[in-house]
């Protein structure tokens, strides 16, 4: 057991090594943090407007780079590994298939935790900024003056302690990308298969419970097409588990439970695909 | 202590099909072998004739069509299999901004070894390897013959009983074989067993204890280096399929040509000769 640990802490460690001198992390990353700073020229809007505004715009580009950088740097560690052959020595030495690509998740897994947090940082770093500015403004546009209460109120809609959850929801579902990027990278011999696929995967899980409710709420429909849509449910991700993030960006101020659909979702998926990750693995020839 | 062969191969046959018309081609045929520990083996081939596709099969890369392949008595694939693998492969490829010492440090914690277990066992692998001056330095400033001194630390850091290498002296320079052959031989004197490649066939000549000739996918002969070359001497005289008589003629004819003495001696004859007697 001490020796899988040291096995899969030091696969760990060279997969964050190797990813952080990658190019297509600081590609995505870089982008990410310039449209962040691109936020204080959207200012003509209303108190409630600016905050909603903030919200959605640091939210959405942490949510988007993150895909991005979930799905591309996985499939690219996975794929160079192959086309250098670093592969051979690596599964040449007492080390698990499964191993390799637990160690995979979890080295993407750091990784995507660091994006977050720099990206968050400064996306607190912007609010900061904001935030005696969108005061200032909401008390000079106030029919009366503002009791402390209300002030208090006002920062609270800013620091809303419900955004680390969001942030939280977005990690397990960036985790999850992560997930089905190993899944097809171990049958994929290109790169760009891999990146396709997740992302066409992606799409697919935001549009799944949508088509999902409109198949079954249709007339006419058949038993056999019920089963379908419902294997296809089971084997497709579907995202509205994690549509908790968009509630609290609502506004909502929802408990520590409503973590618990996305999590137990995520890593539910997360144990199948390592299982047939694993499997699809084992079965590849290396030539 | 495990006394079960190193290797033990048993009618092994392995096929991969041509992706564009699904064409079935054989890798390896009815291929046997058995190595005994402590020894150096050589396998020799032109390309494509299969000895890369031997290495993978034993490392458990490939599945093979039939047969059976064991290592120290596990079964080849197997993690317990591979805890006895040391592997050295032709173009070796390890990420150039990591310090030969952290390539060693890096494969140990690979092989499960134990921080504490690693820091002994590097000093030992850099003196070894003879690596210990550049060890502290990025791969990107190495050598060809530097870069397969790693290489082959990394293949030893866990300690295995069978080594595998493929091709370990291309594209080194005369140092760098010698340094490779030294280097072989203090692993032979460990009690290691070492499967080689090579189409130096000097270097073979001197260094194996065995080899075995693989052709198109068939072992064409296997045998002590010494044995083989006098074999190849007296298959010579065979060939001429001449009966005592006519025997006594050749001798005869040898003496008209001026031979002061007819007596058959076996003398070695080289490595090279015998391997494209085999593959011409």
């Amino acid at each position: 057991m001490r020796a899988l640990g040291f096995r899969v802490a030091t696969l760990t460690g060279l997969i964050v090594r190797e990813l952080l001198r990658q190019n297509v992390l600081y590609l995505i990353l870089i982008p990410a943090v310039l449209t962040l700073l691109t936020l204080p020229l959207f200012t003509a809007l209303t108190f409630e407007e600016q905050i909603k505004f903030t919200r959605d715009f640091c939210y959405g580009t942490m949510s988007i780079f993150g895909v991005f950088l979930a799905i591309i740097a996985t499939a690219q560690s996975i794929s160079n590994d192959l086309e250098q052959k670093t592969i051979f020595t690596i599964l040449a030495k007492p080390i698990d298939r499964w191993e390799y690509l637990f160690s995979k998740g979890l080295g993407m897994s750091w990784i995507l935790f660091l994006a977050l947090l720099i990206l968050g940082v400064l996306s607190a770093g912007l609010f900061a900024l904001q935030e005696k500015g969108l005061i200032e403004a909401a008390v000079g546009n106030a029919t009366h003056p503002l009791s402390a209460q209300e002030l208090q109120g006002l920062r609270d809609q800013i620091w809303n302690p419900a955004l680390l959850m969001a942030l939280l929801i977005l990690y397990f579902k960036l985790i999850l990308m992560v997930g089905f990027t190993i899944l097809f990278s171990t049958v994929a011999s290109s790169s760009l298969f891999t990146i396709f696929t997740s992302l066409m995967i992606y799409v697919i899980g935001h549009l799944q419970s949508t088509a999902r409710e409109w198949m079954m709420s249709s007339e006419g429909i058949s038993v056999g097409m019920k089963w379908g849509v419902g294997f296809m449910t089971v084997i497709l991700p579907d995202m509205s588990f994690y549509e908790g993030a968009d509630r609290i960006l609502m506004g909502a101020s929802p408990g520590l439970s409503s973590l618990i659909p996305s999590f137990g979702y995520t890593f539910f998926n997360l144990f199948w695909i390592l299982g047939l990750s694993t499997w699809l693995f084992e079965s590849r020839d290396f030539r | 202590m495990n006394l079960s062969p190193p290797l033990e191969i048993q009618n092994l046959q392995a096929r991969y099909s041509l992706s564009w018309n699904r064409k079935s081609v054989v890798a390896l045929d009815c291929f046997n072998l058995e190595l005994k520990a402590g020894e150096i083996f050589a396998l020799l081939g032109p390309n494509g004739s299969g000895k890369t596709t031997l290495f993978k099969l034993i490392l458990g890369f490939l599945k093979p069509k039939q047969g059976s392949i064991f290592i120290h008595g596990e079964r080849a694939g197997t993690r317990g299999a591979r805890s006895y693998l040391g592997y050295l492969p032709e173009n070796p490829y390890f990420p150039k901004y990591l310090t030969g010492r952290e390539i060693l440090e890096t494969y140990g914690g690979l092989s499960g070894l134990s921080p504490h277990q690693l820091r002994d066992r590097i000093e030992i692998i850099l003196e070894l390897t003879q690596m210990s001056s550049f060890a502290e330095k990025a791969l990107h400033t190495y050598s060809k013959g530097m870069i397969q001194r790693v290489s082959l630390g990394q293949a030893l850091i866990h300690d295995p009983q069978l080594l595998l290498f493929d091709e370990p002296m291309t594209g080194l320079d005369p140092q760098g074989v010698d340094g490779m052959r030294e280097a072989m031989t203090k692993i032979r004197s460990l009690g290691k067993t070492i499967l080689f490649t090579s189409h130096l066939l000097e270097q073979v000549e001197t260094l194996a204890d065995r080899v075995a000739i693989l052709y198109q996918g068939k072992k064409l002969v296997e045998g002590a280096i010494e044995t083989l070359l006098k074999e190849q001497k007296s298959a010579t005289i065979q060939v001429t399929g001449l009966s005592s008589e006519q025997l006594a003629g050749v001798k005869a004819a040898l003496t008209d040509f001026g031979a002061t003495s007819v007596e058959m001696t076996p003398s070695s004859g080289s490595l090279e000769k015998l391997f494209r007697s085999y593959t011409k």
